[in-house]
Parts: structure tokens; C-alpha cells; sequence
């Protein structure tokens, strides 16, 4: 079994290898995508009405991003969307140059949205530890409150 | 040009936007006001003329557009004002406005280099009827990789959608202003795109720069996405477009 940092960390070494050739920037570009792909894939986004659905899942995951209410998920589809144009450059357009740059960018891309949302997951379960050492000193009333009557 | 011979004042003003545009970079304030100065003391139509690029590198949209009115207006349809003034507005993004205005100065059409640069401002506001007339009517050396008729047919002929594509990339291209602004820095081009994979099709607006760090180029692009993402977007065909910024040096 793998995880999506498994194949962000596949991208990165690939990336890191000396003489790189096409081939292996056009790789780098693809892993990066599917990395970023497989993590946003589990968050939890509201559906997309049922006539929609007639998509691919990448198709659908865009579309759910970046219909959605929330900013933090449209830009991520934003990011997403532009990510897949670059893949389906390096999988389809094999006769045309496939720049370092368009590779490395691919991967910082991805490198800096794994690094916030790891952040933020972070973040949240210190919030979490905090709340349950807080609850922890200060042990829930169970007495019901006392009606006070102000004159 | 040899030492002693003063420079001409316009050539001067082009040859340091030039230089400027080459790094993507954005001249200081202080030669700006400079340039400016010197920029006033030529005669009218060259006035108006060099105003109007300056203003366009500085990011002046309302300056840019009176001075290059004034240029087209009073230039007597002469060549090197008409390329210059419509190259100005379509630095700066002015895209409807460069349509409009050749709406009513059809000389912009005349020349290759100005009707290169209606055509491409009329692409990007999705006024891709007019696209067809330059191109029926007065041809063109240069159609670029995604045509207005490949627009058409990626937006299905539904001139609803025609309408909100043309809207989204209006916003995206004020909002690309107000992250150059911020960052001081110029686009070296910009480009549409249309990508064919086994299942979909996608028109990506490509923003490209020289000479600048891909790190910086990602900040940028998280910037832009911050603006985007206030875009509310209805139609599935709109969620086939994207937004890259690149270091193509």
C-alpha cells in the first residue's frame, strides 16, 4: 500500500537523480499530479448535483473543488486544474520539449501544498491535545446551574 | 549610437521599458517621474504616445487609455504611434478596451502589428466574432496555437458561455494586474492554450516571466489563486480552464 507522500517522495527522487532525462522530467511532472491528486481526493467536499456526475474521478474532484463554498478548496482546485494541463502536457505531448522548469515547478507546487496542510493538521491536533488537557484540569460541572433570581 | 549625439527623448523612454520588460521587471518610481518629465517636453502625438507606454509599464490603467486615445486620435494614422499605442493597451491588459477603441479607429487594423494585437485582445475577451472578421477580412502573419475558432468549439458555440468564459478571464486578468502591481514585476507574454487529452479538453491561460525564481513565480501564483478563488464558478465548461504562471526563461 502507498500514500500520496509516498508518490510526492517517488517525484522528489526522481527529481533528484543526475542527468535527468525528458523522460524522467515528464515522470516527475505525472507523480507530482497524482500525489497531489490522491491527497485532495479524501477531503470531505460537499457532492455535485447527480446529472453532473458523468465525469472521471479527476474530472470530478476539479469540479467539486472548484464549485465549492469554501476558498481554501477553490484555490486547491485552481491548483489542481492547472497541475493536470502541465500531466497531460508531459503524458500526451511527447513530441513537444518538456522544460526542467515545467518539472520543478510541478513538484515545488505540490512540496508546498503537502507542507501547509500538514501544518494545518498539526495545528489542529495540538488544538485537540490542548482542549482535552484543558477538560482534563478543569473536570466538567455535573451540578445543574442554580437559578438566580436578580431584584 | 555614437558618444556625444544626444540620445532622442522617445527612444530613450522605449529603450528603458524595454529594458525593464526584458527582466520582467518594473522600473523604479523615481526614473518613472523622470521619464515622465522628459516625456512632456516632446511635441504632442509623441507626448501621448510615450505617456501612454510608460503609464502601461507603471500599471496606470485610466492614464494609459487617455493617452493612448489622444495618440491614435491625433496621429494622422501614422504607423509607429498606432503599434505603440495599442501595444500599451494590450501590455497593461486592456483588452476590451483596445477592441472597442478599434471598433472605432479601424487604422489600429491596418497595420500587422497593432491587427496582431486587436486580434489577441479580442480572443481574450472572447469576442471571437470580431477575431473572424480581422482574420476574413485583413488576414494575419501570426494565429496563434488556440484560434478563436478553436474557442468557439471548446465553448460548444453558446454564447451564454461564450459570455462567462469572457467574464472569467476579465477577472483574471485584473486580478493578474494587482499581483504584478504588488510584486513590481512584468510578463514577459501571455497565452492561450488548448489541451486535448483522451477524455477532455482544457483552455489554459498561461502567464509567462523571465528571469525570476520559480519560487517567486509559485508565490505569485498562490497570490493570483487567492484573488480567483473569489470567481464563483457555475458551469463545468468553466472549471476546464486554469490559470499557470511560469519562468520560461
Amino acid at each position: 500500500m502507498n500514500s500520496p507522500e509516498d508518490v510526492l517522495e517517488h517525484a522528489k527522487f526522481l527529481f533528484a537523480l543526475d542527468n535527468k532525462t525528458e523522460i524522467i522530467l515528464r515522470n516527475v511532472a505525472r507523480n507530482a499530479y497524482y500525489a497531489l491528486y490522491h491527497k485532495l481526493s479524501v477531503l470531505e467536499l460537499t457532492s455535485i448535483v447527480a446529472s453532473e456526475r458523468n465525469y472521471g474521478s479527476h474530472e470530478l474532484l476539479i469540479r467539486k473543488l472548484r464549485k465549492s463554498d469554501n476558498t481554501e478548496h477553490k484555490e486547491l482546485g485552481l491548483k489542481l486544474s492547472s497541475l493536470k494541463e502541465v500531466r497531460v502536457k508531459a503524458d500526451y505531448k511527447i513530441r513537444n520539449k518538456f522544460p526542467v522548469n515545467d518539472a520543478y515547478s510541478s513538484l515545488r507546487k505540490v512540496e508546498k501544498v503537502f507542507e501547509s496542510m500538514n501544518e494545518s493538521n498539526a495545528e489542529e491536533e495540538k488544538n485537540v491535545e490542548e482542549s482535552i488537557e484543558i477538560m482534563n484540569q478543569n473536570p466538567i460541572n455535573n451540578e445543574r446551574p442554580k437559578f438566580r433570581v436578580i431584584k | 549610437m555614437a558618444s556625444g549625439i544626444p540620445q532622442k527623448i522617445d527612444d530613450l523612454i522605449y529603450q528603458r521599458l524595454n529594458e525593464y520588460n526584458k527582466n520582467s521587471s518594473v522600473i523604479p518610481e523615481l526614473q518613472l517621474q523622470d521619464l515622465v518629465k522628459k516625456a512632456k517636453t516632446l511635441n504632442q502625438i509623441e507626448q501621448y504616445t510615450c505617456l501612454a507606454a510608460l503609464y502601461s509599464h507603471a500599471f496606470k490603467h485610466k492614464k494609459t487609455k487617455e493617452n493612448a486615445i489622444k495618440a491614435i486620435a491625433y496621429c494622422n494614422g501614422e504607423k509607429s504611434y498606432i503599434i505603440n499605442a495599442s501595444a500599451a493597451l494590450i501590455n497593461i491588459n486592456l483588452c476590451r478596451e483596445l477592441v472597442e477603441i478599434s471598433k472605432t479607429n479601424s487604422i489600429l487594423l491596418e497595420y500587422t502589428e497593432s491587427r496582431q494585437d486587436v486580434y489577441d485582445a479580442a480572443l481574450y475577451a472572447l469576442d471571437l466574432e470580431y477575431c473572424d472578421m480581422i482574420t476574413e477580412k485583413y488576414g494575419l502573419p501570426d494565429i496563434p496555437r488556440a484560434n478563436h475558432k478553436d474557442l468557439l468549439d471548446f465553448f460548444d458555440h453558446d454564447n451564454d458561455l461564450l459570455e462567462k468564459g469572457g467574464k472569467y478571464i476579465d477577472f483574471a486578468l485584473e486580478n493578474l494586474i494587482k499581483v504584478l502591481k504588488v510584486n513590481s514585476v512584468r510578463t514577459s507574454s501571455l497565452q492561450l492554450d488548448l489541451v486535448n487529452s483522451d477524455d477532455d479538453s482544457f483552455l489554459g491561460l498561461t502567464v509567462n516571466f523571465k528571469n525570476l525564481s520559480i519560487d517567486k513565480v509559485i508565490d505569485m501564483e498562490d497570490q493570483w489563486y487567492s484573488h480567483l478563488a473569489k470567481f464563483s464558478v457555475s458551469d463545468d465548461k468553466l472549471c476546464n480552464m486554469s490559470f499557470t504562471m511560469r519562468d520560461d526563461s
